[in-house]
């Protein structure tokens, strides 16, 4: 195998593979990522078994042939190398050299033939998202990240639904971790050939990967197939392994009542936040939120560092109401609001505290109280 | 009429039949508790050979008339019950009217006894279980049961049999339960002609504890005292230090009666409150008393093991008594120091040998036994154990148990002073607080005093009912096994108060509502799964504080600084400080040691300058 690639075309991929590559799995090959001669190009595919990624780069090949090459070290190689054109080719015992006239590498490779089949998807009925939404919507669903050796699927995994509502073609993704949950939905163009179908539950791990190699700008396509939820651009694709388990019923506790609204400066409120959370520590995570006479009081009590508290004027007539929240929670959601202004919907102490921007877009946060 | 009846065959079917006599201990325990049920307060046992060839007991008791010593020997017949109903109420030793038969039946047996209002004493001679011979005889006043050659007619038992050390070691063990269980009673115990143990009746049971464990032992227990209209407990505990790997040190004497069970124990672990490490056991001697109709005493064949009807009562009892315990003080100690422990023999020794019997010291012949001394004389029975090389009888220095010179320990619990004027020195290796507390050098584990501290706070923000909960938005459903629900559903309410709000949703499903913030972000299931087998295997419920005590232990752990976290000298200052602050400054919670120390001696000897 031989050919001649153009730096700039596998940058930015041999950087976006790190994750998959970097990813200990039950196969050491997976660190590698294999590279395929094919017309007027060159296939890298990378996997960590779970989300299994292939692209299309143009090469000029000489000969033809397929090559398992070490994907961290294949990266600083290119990052560093002083010229824009590349030659590679394969030697005797599965040697890789990578040169130009002046620089020269010798890697072992490893033995194509025990890389991992990235599965071949075909016959997949592709609706089309607007890339950039996409991306801020897997960005509201992640930060919700499961932690150590998480296993519950409605923890590890995110909801994916693909629904009808009100003659609108709906994608829908939701995130929780129990305590707090986050919801997204995206109005499909009518164009976007989006289908009502079954619901399905995406591992937040794979749509980490696919968020690096969603761009600003354009389309992608999306695709479920069989056991693979599928992101195709021109010339990548990526499939991630579906997973099994049930997601809880949410929507019963979505609802609320619009005359419980209360409204806060963006910026002013994560400030606050901030400077509450200064005295949470492990210990003592709550910030405690006391509502009364268009008054909202924040205060933290820590029995081994101190405490601190803040006013701020807000619309609140109701009776007063004393309850408690973790105040990363908050800051957390506020961070995804794109309004100036935050609407914040708050019933009582058993009730769940909404997080929303005050338009109609569309995403919801959801954080339940902590009681001190 | 006669006293004895036999048992209609039914009752006596109902009684747990079964091997009765399995070594010689268990002839000598029969007629032990005989000799108690029979009221008296002298009992001598006499082995030879440990008891293979010999075991005679003799008792100062009621005695039997003729009629009574020939029925007595007869299977199911018993004084003790009548009807089936006397079975739930049992409040004697025995009841099913089966160890003298069974006894009778494989060795050659004799039973002299005399009743008061006779003169002459009736003799019965069995031989594998025929009877040889009935006659008269003159003999004091109770009872006496010999029996020679035991399993003479069942040589494979015979074979079965153990060495003399062994089997003597079973029977020491025989006679000092029965010395813990009745402080009242004389109990003598000859072997081989020698005295192996004899404890005089004493009026506070402290003095038979130190009797049998020693002298040494009286300074490190701690009186339990629990009196209650159904249940009371009393007993001593003795201090953690003296803890060891197995249960074998627990003794636990339901109605007078010396058994082992499991839950017992581990309650009485849960009441040592992180005292003890995890897996080791303390050494105490518990007395319960609870109305016969509460505790089934019918369930092992040699009556080793009873069931409590509401064990879950027992148990919090026992936990609270014990936990109370450690309010008051250690008894007092033995104020006429003897001579001093030589220095040789002097921690070390005192940790892992003289203070307790044992089947290792009595297995050396030679040493045992002393035959030179008169049995009669008082505190005989500890004398042999508690002797040091050179001869003199071991004495603990009264200064600090458990801080001799020459050893690093774990100071004793009650030990609470100098944390306070402890001179900083530094930090080693990330790990080790390092201070001088007057001629010590003290170590303390940054990570087990700082989850001590973190303990002892959330025990107090619990107590006032100041956790922090995290309410769930999507209750959680976790499903158990079958037995571990069952223990789970019995916990519910004390769980809530913890902020773990869970409720039972049928069968073996429970939906979690809310969880204590500290922990909101684990799985709780794991954590329950994990409790509820490790109650399900201690055949133990806890009540709610040995609960809430879990699972506060696993927050705090969760919370508390590594080792391998480099300390600022105020941050250190600011631990020690406040260890010393805590009610139990010297255990994490797990029952590690906070802190080691190291005798400014230990040093001078190790440098050479003194030897
Ligand atoms: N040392 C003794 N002094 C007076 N009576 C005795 C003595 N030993 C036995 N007896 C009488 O003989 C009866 C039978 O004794 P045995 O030990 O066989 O049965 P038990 O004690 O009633 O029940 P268990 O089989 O549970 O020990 C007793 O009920 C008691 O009346
Ligand atoms: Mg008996």
């Amino acid at each position: 195998m031989r050919f001649i690639i153009q730096k700039e075309s596998i940058s930015d991929v041999l950087i976006r593979v790190q994750g998959l590559a970097g990813r200990k799995t039950s196969l050491a090959i997976t660190e590698n990522i294999l590279i395929k001669t094919s017309e007027n190009g060159i296939i890298i595919s990378a996997t960590d078994l779970e989300t299994g990624f292939e692209g299309f780069y143009p090469a000029l090949i000489e000969d033809e042939g397929e090559i398992a090459i070490n994907a961290r070290k294949l990266n600083e190689i290119v990052k560093s190398f002083p010229i824009s054109e590349i030659h590679v080719q394969d030697m005797e015992n599965r040697w890789v050299e990578i040169s130009s006239e002046k620089v020269e590498y010798h890697l072992v490779g490893a033995d194509p033939e025990d890389y991992p089949n990235i599965p071949r998807i075909e016959n997949v009925d592709y609706f089309k998202m607007n890339s950039l939404s996409l991306k801020q919507m897997i960005e509201q669903m992640v930060f919700i990240a499961p932690r150590g050796e998480e296993k519950r699927p409605h923890i590890v995994g995110v909801l994916f639904e693909r629904l009808e509502e009100e003659g609108q073609q709906v994608v829908r993704m939701v995130s929780t971790d129990i305590k707090r949950l986050a919801k997204v939905d995206y109005i499909c163009d009518p164009e976007s050939a989006c289908k009502a179908d079954k619901s399905i539950l995406i591992p937040k791990k794979g749509l980490v990967e696919i968020n690096k190699f969603l761009e600003e700008e354009g389309e992608v396509n999306i695709g479920v197939q069989g056991n693979h939820f599928v992101v195709k651009k021109e010339n990548e694709i990526i499939l991630v392994n579906l997973m099994e388990g049930d997601f809880p019923n949410f929507t019963p506790l979505l609802k609320q009542d619009p005359s419980l609204n209360i409204f806060f400066d963006k910026e002013f409120f994560l400030m606050m936040l901030k400077r509450m959370s200064i005295l949470t520590s492990d210990n003592y995570k709550g910030v405690v939120f006391h509502f009364e006479n268009n008054q909202l009081l924040m205060r933290t009590i820590n029995a081994s560092l101190g405490e601190s508290k803040e006013t701020i004027e807000i619309n609140y007539g109701r009776e007063p109401l004393e309850l408690a929240f973790n105040p990363r929670y908050f800051i957390e959601a506020i961070n995804f609001i794109g309004t100036q202004k935050v609407k914040m919907n708050i019933r009582d102490r058993e009730s769940p505290c909404f997080i929303l921007p005050d338009d109609e877009s569309t995403n919801l946060h959801v954080i339940m109280p902590m009681s001190m | 009429m006669t006293k004895i009846k036999i048992l209609p065959e039914i009752l006596s079917n109902k009684i747990a039949a079964g091997e009765v006599v399995e070594r010689p201990a268990s002839v000598v325990k029969e007629l032990v508790e005989n000799a108690i049920d029979a009221g008296s307060d002298k009992i001598l046992i006499e082995v030879e050979a440990g008891g293979k060839s010999l075991i005679r007991v003799s008792d100062n008791g009621c005695g039997m008339g003729r009629d009574d010593a020939l029925l007595a020997i007869e299977r199911y017949a018993t004084s003790k019950i009548a009807t089936e109903s006397d079975l739930d109420n049992i409040g004697t030793l025995g009841f099913r009217g089966e160890a003298l038969p069974s006894i009778a039946a494989v060795s050659r047996f004799t039973l002299v006894t005399r009743q008061a209002d006779s003169d002459i004493a009736a003799k019965i001679f069995v031989e594998g279980g025929r009877i040889k011979s009935v006659g008269e005889t003159g003999a004091p006043l109770g009872t006496m049961t010999e029996v020679r050659h035991l399993f003479f007619n069942t040589p494979g038992r015979r074979k079965f049999l153990k060495t003399t050390t062994t089997e003597i070691g079973h029977i020491v063990d025989v006679a000092v339960h029965a010395a813990l269980a009745r402080p009242d009673i004389r109990v003598r115990l000859v072997h081989n002609g020698r005295v192996a143990r004899d404890f005089l009746p004493v009026s506070d049971p402290a003095d038979r504890i130190a009797d049998v464990f020693g002298p040494d032992i009286r300074p490190l227990l701690y009186p339990v005292k629990r009196p209650g209209e159904s249940i009371s407990i009393s007993g001593w505990i003795v201090d953690p230090a003296m803890d060891n790997g197995s249960m074998n040190r627990i003794f636990i004497f339901v109605n007078g009666r010396h058994v082992k069970d499991r839950g017992v124990a581990y309650a009485l672990v849960d009441g040592y409150a992180g005292r003890l490490m995890k897996g080791r056991f303390p050494m105490a001697v518990i007395y319960i008393e609870i109305p016969p109709g509460q505790v089934d005493v019918n369930v092992h064949p040699a009556k080793h093991e009873v069931r409590f009807v509401r064990p879950k009562e027992v148990h919090e009892s026992i936990r609270s008594a014990v936990a109370a315990a450690w309010q008051s003080d250690p008894a007092p100690r033995d104020q006429d120091a003897g001579p001093r422990m030589g220095e040789d023999n002097s921690q070390t020794e005192f940790r892992t040998g003289p203070v307790f019997y044992g089947r290792t010291r009595v297995s050396e012949p030679d040493v045992p036994y002393d035959s030179g001394r008169r049995a009669d004389m008082p505190g005989f029975g500890e004398k042999v154990m508690h002797r040091s090389k050179n001869g003199q009888p071991a004495k603990m220095p009264r200064k600090k148990p458990g801080l001799e010179p020459g050893q690093a320990m774990q100071a004793p619990i009650w030990e609470r002073t100098g944390l306070l004027d402890a001179v900083l020195i530094g930090q080693f290796k990330n790990a080790y607080i390092l201070c001088e507390i007057g001629d010590e050098l003290v170590f303390i584990d940054q990570h087990a005093a700082h989850e001590r501290i973190l303990y002892e706070r959330l025990k107090k923000k619990r107590d006032a009912g100041a956790i922090p909960v995290q309410k769930l938005l999507m209750p959680e459903t976790v499903e158990l096994g079958a037995s571990e629900s069952a223990l789970i559903e019995e916990m519910v309410g004390d769980l809530a108060t913890l902020g773990l709000d869970i409720e039972h949703f049928g069968d073996e499903t429970f939906v979690i509502k809310s969880l204590p913030a500290m922990i909101a972000d684990r799985e709780i299931k794991p954590l329950l799964i994990e409790f509820a087998s490790e109650l399900a295997g201690d055949g133990y419920t806890p009540g709610l504080l040995a609960v809430m005590d879990k699972l506060t232990i696993l927050m705090a752990c969760h919370g508390a600084i590594r080792a391998n976290q480099h300390l600022l000298e105020k941050e250190m200052r600011a631990l020690i400080s406040q260890l010393a602050e805590c009610d139990n400054p010297f255990n994490c919670p797990h029952g590690r040691p906070t802190t080691t120390r190291w005798p400014l001696r230990t040093l001078e000897k190790a440098f050479k300058r003194i030897v």
